[in-house]
């Protein structure tokens, strides 16, 4: 079941190269939409008595290395992997009116769903690596052939040699675990226990910082989004840099606790800087897309926050500071992927109507384009917090995980939420209130088309923030 | 001596041998007046006949229709010829690759000696073969040399370039001075355990004891000679002009099949010094050598922008990761480098037949920029090259990810316990790491100029004719079969290769 998930958009990625170029859009919106078909079913028919991992599906792949294909759905993955099977048709719908190369697009687009999808299941070191660095090529040639700018041939090439090198790092890291233990499997792994040196667990690290990123080595991130064409920075935004937070609920957290429990507070001061740095440098910008690009920055790294906060311990405590924060870091991860796809769909759409996406372009848009205004403050809003929306419900509860157990730290990352408000609430202000200039006066309103991707997100991020229990159900039963 | 034992065993080698003299027989024969055209596929005709008569009677060799008693003819043989299932399928998959480069020599004819160039070529491939097969120091010897004299002459061949011509003597040169090294080194090997055959070891373990410090300078000498053999570094000088000015195909056969005949001929030389009291001196002398071929190479390969050149440099650094694997001295070791052998032959022999049927009618040196654009042109050729050159890179799910994980993995493996970075091979694996992420680098280059850019492609748009098409539809199947499913190759390979 999860490997047909993994691979139908690949199949239709093979279908795409042989129907007429006209029909390649619907075979890849068919492929992602199997997908999410295929997880919606498997939801329904978890067994929530049961223990562990389920769906399972394990096949000794090379016996000759003790590797296995081994995938399975839990508490850990649920969420995400349907945030990242929610994203891929919309991200196939936002791209529909792709015209040049069409083919060529919508192949990379669907090798990359694959790539993102396999990294989400596999349970075995190998194909989760394998998968993990797969999802990296197509969106390196997404960026470099699609993206604007000319500055879209460097963004690309760092982001691919970041990445690649934070991989190898991490390679060399289970190389040596595998050393040690025999295994590739996680959840053997995670029962066995790693006794490593610290280089090993910084090699391991040094994969997730770059991906998710962390501050110093995020260097590449804010380019690469701006060049990328807006439905691939919804996917890298949205899904590519969850792929790092997952890797630490996935790796970090149950395989090297103990190292975790002795370097909280370092990951903790990391992601704090970054929450910072990202909100500074947010303010800073007079590009939007650049703007929005260091707001994920900023959001994702309070995901890493809350899982510093799992290392720490919580002796004696009247609340599971623990489940608080992680139940927030995987709500995050779904409120953020989705909150800030949508805003770069918005922006995409104002770019390609405008042809600019700087923040001193626009103005009084509001009363152009109400529709498009409200989506825009409405997912806006979610990126602050604001309650009875996911991000809050989110961002609450890792805040009262990590202070439970962190409280200076988390105060000094209050301060990231406050400059988040202001530059999100100028970006508002600059775009949508005041006088509108001349050229935008007669600009289109938000299509029912375009509605069709914007609004499943609203209501998404509406219900998630209002019953975020019916959302935290799987990650919290079935552990 | 069982004559016809040995006659069984050398069935596929006659059948090769008796098809090229045909080939020159035709072609001297009765094609005397007709077009290059006509000469070129008749010749093409009766080697490839020759080479799948040969592939089948491996096969029944290999399933045991064929029935031969392997041990008794390494003795008969005095180890000249030791056909196990390893050895044999390595043979299998020389000539394998032989059969493939066969239709893209014919593609583009450079020279008015049509036969004489398959005949080479189908020479070279009969040497391959023995290299693979020798347990005897002399016998490989001559194999070897078999290759290099056919290989030399093969790149003479492009007559109207005199590159062609400059970049033959280079190699001639210097295959012959380390051809002398190899055999020196052998000399010396001989000298001490008064014994030719290798295939038992034994000699070698009793002469270690006794004299360390000269079996040390024989595989020094053996080292250089080899290292020539298959380009490592700093013995690599030869190969960037030969890669670049040789007739492709030549090139893609230096680069793949003469690269698994010397690295399985060099495993079978140190197999008998892989054990922990023997290695002591060699394991520096290796070190060195993977550490410098990995940085010549790949920080060579940075600045080019001749294509076949920049395929050579990449030879150069692939010839490093592999002695990473060989350093690791165990099973797992050898098994990781025939493998990594295998994939690399595949995909370096898949690219250069891409830039082959691209480029060869260009009429000079095809350049990374001659591609840009191809896309549009030769799609389904563009996707090829994009799956040879990623495999190449290592990148996931195609052959060479799982050839390099394999080969990191058994390096790291060969040491039990690694309490310091230093110990081990860990930081060996490491730098090899890092070059590969440098290597990504040039090779990205070439998919850039290939897919990225507008341009429209000045190259050749003619039909590639169906032999070539079908040489690299299977090395593409193949480069993403063994990418997607190794288990079955590296069982094989773990299993008999001993």
């Amino acid at each position: 079941m999860i490997t047909a998930l993994t691979l139908a958009p690949v199949l239709a990625a093979l279908v795409i190269l042989a129907v007429p170029e006209k029909r390649v859009r619907v075979v890849a919106l068919a492929g992602s939409l199997i997908s999410l078909g295929l997880m919606v079913y498997m939801l329904m028919h978890l067994d929530l008595d049961a223990k562990g991992v389920q769906f399972k599906e394990k096949i000794a792949w090379i016996p000759g290395l003790g590797i296995d294909y081994f995938v399975g759905l839990d508490g850990v993955n649920a969420l995400v992997l349907l945030l990242a099977t929610l994203l891929a048709p919309l991200v196939v719908l936002a791209s529909w009116k792709q015209e040049e190369r069409s083919r060529t697009y919508f192949v990379l687009l669907c090798i990359q769903f694959t790539g993102l999808f396999g990294t989400f299941t596999a349970l075995n070191f190998f194909h989760w690596f394998l998968y993990w660095e797969l999802a990296l090529v197509p969106a390196f040639f997404l960026i470099k052939i699609f993206g604007s700018g000319e500055d879209r041939h460097r963004a690309a090439l760092n982001f691919f040699l970041f990445t690649v090198v934070g991989s190898v790092a991490m390679l060399l890291g289970f190389l040596f675990l595998y050393q040690q233990t025999g295994t590739f499997d996680f959840v053997e792994l995670a029962r066995k226990g790693v006794n490593a040196h610290p280089l090993i667990f910084c090699a391991v690290l040094a994969g997730l910082w770059v991906k998710v990123p962390l501050a110093p080595l995020h260097i590449w991130q804010a380019p690469a989004y701006a060049a990328a064409p807006a439905p691939v920075a919804m996917l890298l935004t949205g899904v590519m840099s969850k792929m790092g937070v997952y890797g630490f609920l996935r790796l970090v957290v149950p395989i090297f606790d103990k190292q975790l429990q002795h370097y909280a507070g370092t990951l903790m001061t990391l992601a704090l800087v970054t929450i910072l740095w990202g909100a500074f440098l947010a303010l800073r910008q007079t590009d939007l897309k650049r703007m929005l690009a260091f707001s994920s920055l900023n959001h994702v790294a309070y995901c890493v926050l809350g899982v510093g906060a799992l290392g720490i311990a919580v002796d004696g405590m009247k609340i599971d500071a623990h489940e608080l924060a992680r139940q927030g870091v995987i709500l995050q991860m779904f409120a953020h992927g989705l909150a800030a796809a949508g805003l770069f769909y918005l922006v995409g759409l104002l770019e390609t109507r405008t042809g600019s996406s700087g923040l001193g372009d626009f103005g009084g848009l509001s009363a152009v384009t109400p529709k498009f205004a409200a989506a825009f403050y409405l997912l806006t809003f979610c990126s602050l917090g604001l309650p009875f929306m996911a991000g809050f419900a989110a961002e609450f509860l890792i805040f009262s995980g990590s202070f439970a157990v962190a409280p200076t730290v988390t105060v000094a990352a209050t301060v990231g939420l406050l400059a988040t408000a202001v530059f999100l609430l100028t970006m508002l202000q600059k775009v949508f209130t005041g006088p509108t200039p001349e050229r935008h006066n007669n600009m289109a309103d938000l299509s029912p088309s375009e509605g069709l991707i914007v609004i499943p997100l609203l209501f998404l991020l509406f219900f998630a923030g209002i019953s975020p229990v019916t959302w935290l159900f799987w990650s919290s039963v079935l552990n | 001596m069982d004559y016809q034992l040995i006659f069984n065993a050398l069935l596929p080698d006659l059948i090769v041998v008796v098809s090229l003299f045909v080939a020159l027989g035709v072609d001297y024969g009765c094609m005397r007046q007709a077009g290059i055209r006509d000469r070129a596929n008749k010749a093409l005709q009766i080697c490839s006949l020759g080479l799948i008569g040969g592939l089948v009677v491996l096969v029944l060799q290999l399933n045991g229709t064929l029935s031969l008693d392997y041990s008794e003819l390494l003795d008969a043989t005095h180890g000249q010829l030791m056909l196990s299932p390893s050895t044999l399928a390595l043979k299998w998959l020389l000539f394998a690759l032989g059969l493939a480069v066969l239709p893209l020599a014919a593609r583009h004819m450079v020279t008015v000696q049509v036969s004489e160039y398959f005949a080479l070529l189908l020479l070279a491939t009969l040497g391959m073969g023995f290299m693979v097969t020798s347990r005897n120091l002399l016998g490989a010897f001559v194999a070897l040399e078999v290759v290099s004299l056919s290989l030399y002459a093969l790149c003479a061949l492009h007559q109207t370039s005199r590159a062609s011509a400059e970049a033959a003597l280079k190699y001639l040169t210097y295959g012959g001075v380390s051809s002398a090294f190899l055999l020196f080194g052998i000399s010396y090997l001989f000298g001490v355990t008064g014994e030719l055959d290798i295939s038992q070891g034994l000699l070698m373990k009793e002469a270690l004891i006794r004299a360390p410090m000269l079996v040390t300078v024989a595989y020094l000498f053996i080292l250089v000679g080899l290292g020539f053999k298959i380009a490592v570094a700093p013995f690599h000088l030869w190969a960037p002009d030969v890669y670049q000015s040789a007739p492709t195909p030549v090139a893609a056969w230096v680069a793949s099949g003469s690269k698994i005949a010397g690295v399985v001929l060099l495993l079978a030389l140190l197999k008998p010094v892989s054990m922990p009291s023997g290695n002591t001196a060699i394991i520096p002398m290796l070190a060195i050598l993977a550490v410098v071929s990995m940085a010549v190479g790949n920080l060579g390969a940075l600045r080019q922008i001749n294509i076949k050149r920049l395929l050579a440099y990449s030879a150069i650094a692939n010839a490093g990761y592999l002695l990473v694997a060989i350093l690791a001295f165990t099973e797992e070791g050898r098994a990781a480098a025939v493998y990594y052998a295998v994939v690399y032959a595949v995909a370096t022999l898949g690219a250069f037949a891409v830039v082959a049927v691209l480029s060869d009618r260009l009429g000079r040196e095809a350049q990374i920029d001659d591609f840009r654009g191809c896309w549009k042109a030769r799609p389904w050729l563009s996707l090829a090259l994009l799956i040879f050159v990623l495999s190449l890179a290592g990148i996931p799910p195609l052959a060479g990810f799982v050839g390099k994980f394999y080969l990191f993995f058994a390096a790291i493996q060969s040491h039990s316990q690694i309490g310091h970075w230093s110990e081990g091979l860990y930081w060996l694996v490491a730098l090899a790491l890092g070059f590969s992420v440098v290597a990504l680098y040039y090779y990205l280059k070439v998919l850039k100029a290939v897919f990225v850019s507008e341009e429209t492609c000045k190259l050749d748009k003619d039909s590639i004719g169906w032999s070539s098409g079908a040489v690299i539809l299977i090395l593409s199947v193949i480069t993403v079969g063994l990418g997607v499913w190794p288990g079955p190759l590296i069982e094989f390979i773990g299993q008999f290769l001993i």
